[in-house]
């Protein structure tokens, strides 16, 4: 009797030890991953560079963990599925920001471009008014000549908007931008000089 | 006898069911190698920290190195965990992990270093392409510029713009980038500006001494005189060779020069008088002094050039060339006539008598004075 007591606690013992033993999370452990690599593909690492990099630190840290646990006689991943889950998770927050970082910057790229657009046509119809003849005929060449590089540029912009370049076509939209500022200030003064000289 | 044997079997199956599990779990527990846990946290932690130093366009080779060795470790950690627990090794883990970590840390050292000097050389270019542009954008709105070199300007400072943008964003490649290019175009324009002001500036000699001789003049018959500095944009009048007043002026568009032909834009250089004071219906510039252009040494150079073929065979001397009001415009605008602002004109023409002498000459200074910039 004491002997098949004992035989069914040493198999019971033995049952359990193998049942604790758990399997590896090969889908938490692809679905990070996955979920980082997308969050790359979203190019977090331009548009939310330290997140992404919070990010990837988090995963190394986690696939370290997992594979602590693997190294182990006895496995339990279930911390590390948490662990995983939740940098799934934040893969999928950091895509997001990314995504909309970028669209953030493409709709300030698009307005800015937009002013551009409006400060030419100004330029344009403040340039045909100036006065003609001897008086600014080189100055209003040389003016005409920066639109024509500007709108040279407006398309330079739109050909790095189109390749995604966003950061890049950005930054040139807003040069473009002060340019055609800068040429309206410079109208606007001569128009203003032309109208005191009228009066 | 029957119960000894039973207590020894007895003995025999305890023994077996825990002596041998026992034995078993003991050699597991204390044969499975240690795994390289530690050396992985520390290369982990050494890569994170760099990367929160270091900037993103400078990280060094030695971090790209760190992470690939990190990636090994990890790599090699995975490849003995698919082993028997006990023919584990984490040996060649263990020892990526640790050069992994030796390389992250020496990485922020070198990426401060790089960066600081990369910094430094970016804040000299900075600073030597602002002062650079200052006088450039200077000489273009002085100097009579082909619409290509004007276009280079817009486009430098552009590309200047840029990169004080990506400067302010730390995207300090990009930056570089844009520098060069701005660079690039200010360097051609300040070349065409030098090539086109130093031909010129070699009659430096000789305008001086024609305004020495206004002026030793003026002091000889108590009288007025007056001095065109075309560069500087300046009248100088003097009364009995002392300076009496200075005015901003405005000059032909084409002013780098002596006027050689009727409508090359050019304001002659030389000795004139005053030959005729206008007002009202007479000059529609408000008020104007005429002057004896051209005088004999214009017609010489006129005859030499249609002779020499440098000046086209069709082309006229001109003339008409006056002091008028007008002016006040912040930039050379004339046909070949000198341009005051009105009110500097009025007083200009109470001033003058007809006769007096006006002397137009490129300039009074020396390039590097004239524009403001070091000696060389």
């Amino acid at each position: 009797m004491k002997i098949k007591l004992l035989s069914g606690i040493a198999i019971v013992g033995l049952a359990l030890v193998f049942a604790s033993c758990q399997k590896y999370p090969q889908a938490e452990v692809d679905a990070a991953n996955a979920a980082v690599e997308a969050a790359k593909a979203a190019q977090a690492n331009l548009y939310v560079a330290s997140e992404f990099n919070a990010l990837q630190d988090s995963l190394n840290t986690v696939l370290a963990a997992v594979e602590k646990a693997k190294s182990k006689l006895f496995k339990n991943y279930k911390n590390e599925v948490v662990k995983l889950n939740a940098t799934t998770e934040t893969a999928k927050t950091v895509a997001a920001n990314a995504v909309a970082k970028k669209e953030q910057m493409k709709a300030e790229c698009t307005a800015t471009l937009a002013e551009v657009a409006t400060l030419l046509t100004t330029n344009k119809e403040m340039l045909a008014k100036a006065p003609k003849g001897k008086e600014g005929k080189a100055a209003m060449e040389a003016i005409s000549a920066d639109l024509t590089s500007i709108e040279t540029q407006v398309a330079e912009v739109n050909n790095k908007f189109a390749s995604d370049d966003i950061i890049n076509a950005l930054n040139q939209a807003k040069a473009l931008k002060e340019k055609a500022t800068s040429i309206n200030t410079e109208l606007t003064d001569v128009m203003s000089k032309v109208k005191g000289k009228k009066k | 006898m029957a119960r000894k044997l039973k207590k020894k079997v007895k003995i025999f199956i305890l023994t077996f069911l825990f002596g041998i599990p026992l034995i078993v779990f003991g050699v597991f527990f204390f044969g499975t190698p240690e795994a390289p846990e530690k050396e992985l946290t520390k290369a982990r932690l050494a890569i994170a920290n760099a990367h929160r130093i270091i900037e993103k366009d400078f990280i060094p080779t030695t971090l790209t190195v760190a992470e690939n060795l990190y990636d090994s470790a990890m790599y090699f950690w995975r490849i003995e965990n698919e082993r028997f627990i006990l023919s584990r090794d984490y040996a060649k883990s263990r020892t990526y992990a640790i050069r992994s970590e030796q390389q992250a840390l020496i990485s922020p050292k070198i990426a401060i270093q790089n960066t600081n000097e990369f910094l430094g050389n970016l804040e000299k270019d900075l600073a030597a392409i602002r002062r650079d542009t200052a006088t450039i954008g200077q000489l273009v709105t002085k100097l009579p510029v082909p619409a290509i070199i004007n276009k280079k300007y817009t486009r430098g400072i552009m590309n200047l713009q840029e990169a004080m943008l990506n400067k302010e964003q730390k995207n300090y490649k990009e930056c570089n980038v844009k520098l060069a290019v701005a660079k690039s175009d200010l360097a051609d324009v300040a070349k065409y500006a030098k090539s086109l002001l130093d031909g010129y500036f070699t009659r430096l000699p000789m305008w001086k001494r024609w305004a020495d001789q206004t002026i030793r003049e003026s002091a000889q018959t108590q009288s007025y005189a007056m001095v065109v500095d075309k560069f500087a944009g300046k009248c100088f009048v003097y009364k009995a060779g002392k300076l009496k007043t200075t005015y901003n002026v405005e000059v032909g568009k084409n002013w780098i020069g002596d006027k050689l032909y009727s409508g090359d834009k050019a304001t002659p250089e030389g000795r004139y008088k005053v030959t005729k004071k206008k007002d009202g219906s007479q000059t529609k510039y408000f008020k104007a002094l005429l002057l004896n252009y051209p005088n004999e040494e214009d017609k010489a150079r006129f005859r030499n050039g249609i002779k020499a073929r440098t000046i086209p065979g069709y082309a006229r001397i001109g003339g008409l060339i006056e002091i008028h009001g007008g002016g006040g415009r912040g930039m050379n605008w004339t046909d070949g006539c000198i341009a005051f602002a009105d009110n500097d004109m009025e007083s200009l023409y109470r001033m003058i008598p007809s006769g007096c002498p006006v002397t137009i000459l490129g300039s009074l200074q020396p390039i590097f004075e004239a524009l403001n910039i070091p000696k060389p």
